[in-house]
C-alpha cells in the first residue's frame, strides 16, 4: 500500500511537481472555506479568501519551511492574514490571484445556502440576537428569517415582498454587517477547524 | 475534488490550470527559482530605482555646488557672458581672503610695495578696505564682420589695443576673410576694449574667465620676507667672518637665498604682469566663411577608438562620482526613513 504524503511532504514536493499544490487544495479546501464563512459570516467574501489565500499559498510555496510542524499550519496562517487584511480593508484582496492570472470568479447562486450551512450559528446566537438589533430594518428582518427562522431563501422573498435575489443580498449584507459588529465586541464565530 | 460547492470545484480546476502551466514551463527548474527569480527582480528594480534616485539627488546637489562657484566661463551667442557679477563690471571676489583693512596695510611689508595695477579699494561703510585680490582675467570673442570689411577691421582691432593702453601679442590670418588677434590691454581698461572690439560687428561666440591666484601671491611674498629676512642676517654673518672657509660657507648660503628671492620675485613680476594686463582673443571672419572646427567638433568628424574609451571611462567615473554625492543624501534619509517605518510597525503590531 502507498502511503499518502503529509501537507509539509505535499508543500515541499509542489516546486518540483506543482499538481502536489493541488493535492493538498483538495485536502484542506472545504475546511479553510468553513473557516472563513464563520467568521465573516458571507458566504462571498468566504468564498474569494478561500480562492485569494490558495492562490497566495501557491505563489509564495518557496517560502515554506519544513520545520516539522504540520504543513497545513502554514496554510491557515496565510488565512489568518487574508482575514485580517479583510476587516481592515472592507474587501477581500485579488493581488495573488491576478499574479497568477487566475480568474475572479463570482459565487454561484446554488452556493450561498451550501456555504451558509457550514457556519454553525448555534454557538452564537444570544451574541447573534444582540447584533441583530445594531442592524438596518430590512437586513434585519432578512436576516431573522433566514437565520433565526432557518427559511429558505424563495420563503425569505416572500415575506419580504420582494425577488429572491434582493432577499440574498439583504442577508449577505446583513451578515457582513453582523460578522464586523461581532469582530468589534470581541465576539468570534466558532473557530475550529473540522 | 467532488464537491457541492460548486465554486470550490473552479477553484480546484483554476489551480490545477496554474500548476499544469507552471509544470511546463518550470521542468528542469529547481525548488525556488521562480519565487526566487521574482524577488531578484524584485531587489534588482528596487536598486535600479535607488541608485537612479542617488544618480538625481547627485546630479541636483553637483549643480547646486557649481552654482555658487566662481567660474567665468560661458559661451553665448550675441552676447558676452561674465559670470561672478553678470556684467561687464570687474568681477570681484565678495569674500576675498585678501580683503584687509587698509591700516594693516602698515604690517604687510608686501603691500608697501603698491605697484600692481588692480589693487582696488572699496568701501563698505564708513571703512575703507583694501581688495587686494589678484585675479587674471581672460576673454575671447568671435566676431562675424561684413564681407570685404575683414583688413579694415584687423587694423581697428591693433588700433583698440593700442588706444587702451595695450598691445597686439600675436596675429594670425586665415585665407582671404578671417583672422585672429591675441591682445594684452591693462585690466583696468579690458572691459572697455571689449566694449569696443564687440562694436565691430556680430558677436557669435564670447567667453570670459578669471582666475584667482591670490592665496598663491600671497604666500608668495610672505616667502620673499622670510628669504629677505634670512639674507641681512647672513650678509650679517658676511661682515663677521674672519676666516675663508667661514667666508665661503656663508658666500654660499647667501647665494642660494639670494636665488630663491630672484626667483621668487620673478613669480610674482609674472603674476603682476598677468593680473595687470588681461588677454582678449579676438577671431574676426567675414560672413559666409566656414568657421574653423573647434577640438571637440574634429573630434566628432574624426572618431578615434582610444579617445572613445578615455571619455567613456571620464563618463563611467562622472556617473559613479554623482551617483556617490546622490547616497551621501540618500542613506541618512533612508535611515531615518526605516527608524520610522520599523517605529510605525512596533506600534501597529502592539495596538494589535
Amino acid at each position: 500500500m502507498v502511503q499518502e504524503r503529509t501537507d509539509a511532504e505535499l508543500l515541499e514536493a509542489s516546486w518540483a511537481e506543482p499538481t502536489a499544490f493541488v493535492e493538498l487544495y483538495r485536502r484542506h479546501a472545504e475546511d479553510i472555506l468553513r473557516y472563513f464563512a464563520r467568521r465573516t459570516l458571507d458566504p462571498q467574501a468566504a468564498a474569494e479568501l478561500t480562492a485569494e489565500t490558495f492562490a497566495e499559498a501557491y505563489a509564495s510555496r518557496g517560502k515554506y519551511k519544513n520545520t516539522g510542524a504540520a504543513g497545513v499550519a502554514w496554510l491557515y496562517g496565510i488565512a489568518k492574514h487574508q482575514m485580517g487584511r479583510y476587516f481592515r480593508a472592507g474587501r477581500v484582496e485579488e493581488t495573488a490571484r491576478k499574479k497568477l492570472h487566475m480568474p475572479l470568479r463570482h459565487l454561484p447562486e446554488e452556493d450561498y445556502e451550501r456555504i451558509e450551512d457550514l457556519i454553525d450559528f448555534e454557538p452564537i446566537r444570544v451574541a447573534l440576537a444582540e447584533a441583530l438589533e445594531t442592524l438596518e430594518g430590512d437586513q434585519r428582518e432578512a436576516l431573522k428569517l433566514r437565520v433565526i427562522d432557518g427559511l429558505p431563501y424563495p420563503d425569505v422573498a416572500a415575506r419580504l415582498h420582494c425577488a429572491e435575489a434582493a432577499a440574498r443580498q439583504r442577508v449577505s449584507r446583513g451578515l457582513r454587517r453582523l460578522a464586523l459588529v461581532l469582530q468589534e465586541r470581541g465576539l468570534e464565530l466558532t473557530a475550529e477547524v473540522d | 475534488m467532488d464537491s457541492p460547492i460548486k465554486y470550490l470545484n473552479q477553484l480546484e480546476a483554476d489551480l490545477d490550470a496554474v500548476a499544469e502551466t507552471k509544470t511546463v514551463k518550470g521542468r528542469g527548474g529547481g525548488r525556488g527559482g521562480r519565487a526566487r527569480g521574482g524577488r531578484w527582480k524584485t531587489w534588482s528594480g528596487a536598486a535600479a530605482a535607488f541608485l537612479v534616485l542617488a544618480w538625481g539627488i547627485g546630479f541636483l546637489a553637483d549643480a547646486g555646488l557649481n552654482d555658487g562657484s566662481f567660474s567665468l566661463a560661458g559661451v553665448d551667442a550675441g552676447s558676452a557672458t561674465q559670470a561672478g557679477t553678470g556684467t561687464n563690471d570687474e568681477a570681484v571676489p565678495a569674500a576675498s581672503p585678501a580683503l584687509l583693512p587698509v591700516a594693516e596695510e602698515a604690517f604687510l611689508p608686501w603691500t608697501a610695495a603698491g605697484d600692481t595695477t588692480t589693487d582696488r579699494t572699496i568701501s563698505i561703510g564708513k571703512t575703507q578696505i583694501a581688495d587686494l585680490s589678484k585675479i587674471v582675467r581672460d576673454g575671447s570673442l568671435s566676431i562675424k564682420i561684413a564681407n570685404g570689411t575683414f583688413e579694415r577691421r584687423f587694423e581697428d582691432v591693433t588700433d583698440i589695443a593700442e588706444a587702451y593702453g595695450g598691445y597686439v601679442l600675436e596675429s594670425e590670418t586665415k585665407g582671404a576673410g578671417s583672422g585672429s588677434l591675441t591682445l594684452r590691454i591693462p585690466a583696468a581698461r579690458f572691459d572697455d576694449a571689449i566694449v569696443a572690439v564687440r562694436a565691430l560687428g556680430e558677436v557669435s561666440a564670447s567667453q570670459m574667465s578669471g582666475e584667482d591666484v591670490t592665496a598663491e601671491y600671497v604666500d608668495l611674498q610672505a616667502r620673499l620676507t622670510i628669504l629677505e629676512a634670512r639674507r641681512d642676517v647672513l650678509l650679517s654673518l658676511m661682515t663677521q667672518a674672519t676666516t675663508i672657509p667661514q667666508t665661503i660657507t656663508v658666500q654660499n648660503a647667501l647665494d642660494g637665498v639670494q636665488l630663491k628671492i630672484e626667483q621668487i620675485q620673478g613669480q610674482l613680476r609674472f603674476f603682476d604682469k598677468q593680473v595687470a594686463e588681461s588677454t582678449l582673443k579676438v577671431e574676426l571672419r567675414e560672413e559666409g566663411v566656414e568657421e574653423e572646427l573647434t577640438q571637440e567638433e574634429e573630434e566628432i568628424g574624426n572618431p578615434s577608438l582610444s579617445r572613445a574609451v578615455d571619455r567613456a571611462i571620464q563618463g563611467f567615473f562622472g556617473v559613479l562620482a554623482t551617483v556617490i554625492v546622490g547616497l551621501g543624501y540618500l542613506v541618512p534619509l533612508g535611515v531615518l526613513g526605516g527608524l520610522g517605518y520599523g517605529a510605525v510597525m512596533l506600534a501597529r503590531r502592539r495596538r494589535r
